[in-house]
């Protein structure tokens, strides 16, 4: 009788299960689908006010910020491969820091996402500001606000945040030295160097190490360009002519060997302005453009109920302030397939040869 | 004598029910959780592991004090055992204080075992165990009990699923009172101001009892505090057992 019953059971769960699997194969591409248009960019954007959502959350508003936090780091992941494009990060990390004013590494790594990513100082600034009011006796919050401000070439402002800095950590000598190099308006490539490995110092949060160790890329691809440029004006006064390579500059005898290129990429040369980039750092810029203007187009189809003629008319139409133009780079709108397309006036080169991701990781 | 052997009756009972097995579970599964997910959080495991921890034992707590406080009473009413019981010399406020230290001892019981699961795992997997993640658990406790207060006061006055309900928004109320008592104070001055301004003071500011952030961000939680704290959930539950025991007394159990 018991043996009877524990089968009747035992069949029953396994009838249950089969149900419940053949019911979720049979939802899945439903489900897929749903999941596909609902894309994380819109989850964001819903996010409700943290001040509102806070009280709300009974208790549990640490917990829901953490989740906040994780949905942040796939969001950043996520938009640094592909298309640098960073607009709904200073609502998520506003709404983050509503629930957990506490959470010093989300306005740290929010600042730099919305200052250097998103290239919204304004917001980022009040992020650190909002986290200085909630965090006063946390330094590292005034030190990136001057760190960043110091990056913008506001050296008053970023002066007075390091002094701010040095007060609440007397024992750090760097922080009052950069108080200095801001105050004398001093210090280019060397002391947002050090400002930038003080960041990786100071930080637990590998993302900040990864975006602070391409900053130190970045630095060092400056000091390489800086260099290659002189050679390469040199060249011109000697042969009238801009060299087509780097290697060019060698054989002239205008540089011992060419600098590997930090990224793990070239050094390109402009051959009529000159102008001397890495290509790592070119494509990433030119890939981040197209995105924002394909955003802009799409906007004025949306607004209009037609294409625009060209890019010109998105700066006549106020949507974009100017058509940028990085190392002589052409942006156009394709009439075939109605997206923007670049070309380079450089002969040879393709921008989008780079072996490298945005985010300085090789392609597989 | 009689209290503590209703008490320890009602342990027995609660702890054989499955809801508390599957509720420790549970909580198991959310605290392993967190630590499988910690390495997403860029540097915030420790932070990610301690706040679901927390959240988790206080969230099943809540459960817990809610579903199985509105059932207790009530279930010995259907069944009837209530009325063998009560002819037995034992008064009806020994019995409802017995039931509702039986819940407390189950509750502490279920928080001391998630508790010590969440220790152990800062101890041994974070390294980073403090006071204050004893004293936050030790605050998740003093909440259920008064939370478990609560669901005895409205299982006497209503049905289980109506208690519960009522229980649960006063949960959610109570981690409210603060900005209930902002807002009341923002109206314009007179009759109506006062009278909000008094019933928002007669809200539980259970938020009062939330030192989670404070234990994961290794912020001090004095002794002060705790005692406070401690002092103030003995208030709210033995002005919520008072209004039960004389609703109680009245009730027709025949």
């Amino acid at each position: 009788m018991r043996r009877a019953r524990r089968a009747e059971t035992a069949l029953s769960l396994l009838v249950s299960l089969t149900l419940l699997f053949g019911l979720n194969r049979f939802v899945a591409p439903a489900a897929e689908a749903r999941r596909a248009a609902t894309t994380l960019e819109q989850e964001l954007a819903f996010y409700p006010s943290g001040r509102m959502l806070k009280p709300l959350a009974s208790g549990f508003h640490n917990a829901l910020a953490d989740i906040l936090w994780l949905r942040a780091i796939q969001y950043y992941g996520e938009h640094r491969k592909t298309d640098l494009v960073f607009d709904k990060a200073a609502h998520v990390f506003r709404v983050l820091t509503d629930l957990d004013p506490h959470f010093v590494e989300a306005y740290r790594f929010g600042a730099l996402v919305v200052v250097e990513d998103a290239r919204d100082p304004k917001s980022g600034y009040a992020l650190l500001r909002k986290g200085i009011l909630e965090n006063p006796e946390r330094w590292e919050l005034p030190f990136d606000l001057a760190f960043h401000h110091f990056l913008q070439g506001e050296h008053g402002w970023a002066a007075s945040y390091f002094r701010r800095a040095a007060r609440l950590n007397p024992e750090n000598q760097r922080v009052a030295r950069f108080a200095a190099f801001a105050e004398k308006r001093r210090g280019g490539l060397d002391a947002s160097e050090e400002m930038w490995r003080e960041i990786l110092r100071t930080t637990e949060n590998e993302r900040f190490r990864e975006a602070a160790e391409a900053a130190l890329l970045g630095i060092q691809a400056a000091r390489d360009t800086t260099a290659l440029a002189e050679a390469a004006r040199k060249f011109r006064d000697r042969t009238g002519i801009f060299p087509r390579s780097p290697e060019a500059l060698v054989r002239a005898g205008l540089l011992a060997r060419v600098p590997p290129e930090p990224f793990g990429e070239r050094y390109v040369i402009h051959p009529v302005t000159g102008e001397v980039r890495s290509l790592f750092l070119l494509a990433r810029e030119v890939r981040r453009d197209l995105h924002v203007l394909q955003i802009v187009v799409e906007a004025f189809r949306e607004a209009r109920g037609r294409s625009p003629a060209n890019l010109e008319e998105l700066v006549v139409a106020r949507m974009l302030e100017a058509i940028p133009s990085p190392w002589g780079v052409e942006y156009f709108l394709d009439d075939a397939s109605g997206g923007v397309e670049a070309r380079s006036a450089a002969a040879g080169l393709d921008l989008r040869d780079s072996r490298r991701g945005t985010d300085g990781r090789e392609r597989a | 004598m009689r209290i503590v052997q209703v008490a320890l009756h009602t342990l027995k009972e609660t702890t054989r029910d499955r809801v508390f097995a599957a509720s420790i579970l549970f909580a198991a599964l959310l605290i392993g959780g967190s630590v499988a997910v910690s390495p997403l959080a860029a540097g915030q495991q420790d932070k990610v592991v301690k706040d679901i921890g927390l959240a988790s034992i206080a969230a099943i707590g809540v459960f817990l004090a809610v579903f199985v406080g509105v059932s207790l009473v009530h279930r010995e009413m259907e069944r009837r055992t209530i009325v063998t019981l009560l002819a037995r010399p034992i008064g009806r406020t020994d019995y409802l204080i017995g039931k509702y230290l039986g819940i407390v001892l189950t509750l502490a019981l279920n928080t001391a075992a998630m508790g010590t699961l969440f220790l152990l795992l800062v101890h041994f997997h974070l390294r980073t165990l403090a006071a204050g993640h004893v004293a936050a658990i030790y605050m998740i406790g003093v909440e259920l009990a008064v939370i478990a207060s609560f669901s005895v006061l409205f299982s006497v006055v209503s049905s289980p699923a109506l208690g519960g309900l009522f229980t649960l928004a006063l949960f959610f109320v109570g981690h409210l009172a603060e900005d209930v008592r902002t807002f009341a104070s923002m109206l314009p001055a007179g009759a109506g101001r006062t009278l909000a301004e008094a019933l928002a003071f007669l809200l539980p500011n259970l938020e009062l009892f939330n030192v989670k952030g404070m234990a994961v961000y290794g912020k001090p939680i004095g002794a002060g505090l705790l005692l406070w704290a401690t002092a103030y959930a003995c208030g709210i539950i033995v002005s919520s057992l008072l209004v039960a025991s004389v609703v109680f007394r009245r009730r027709d159990l025949q």
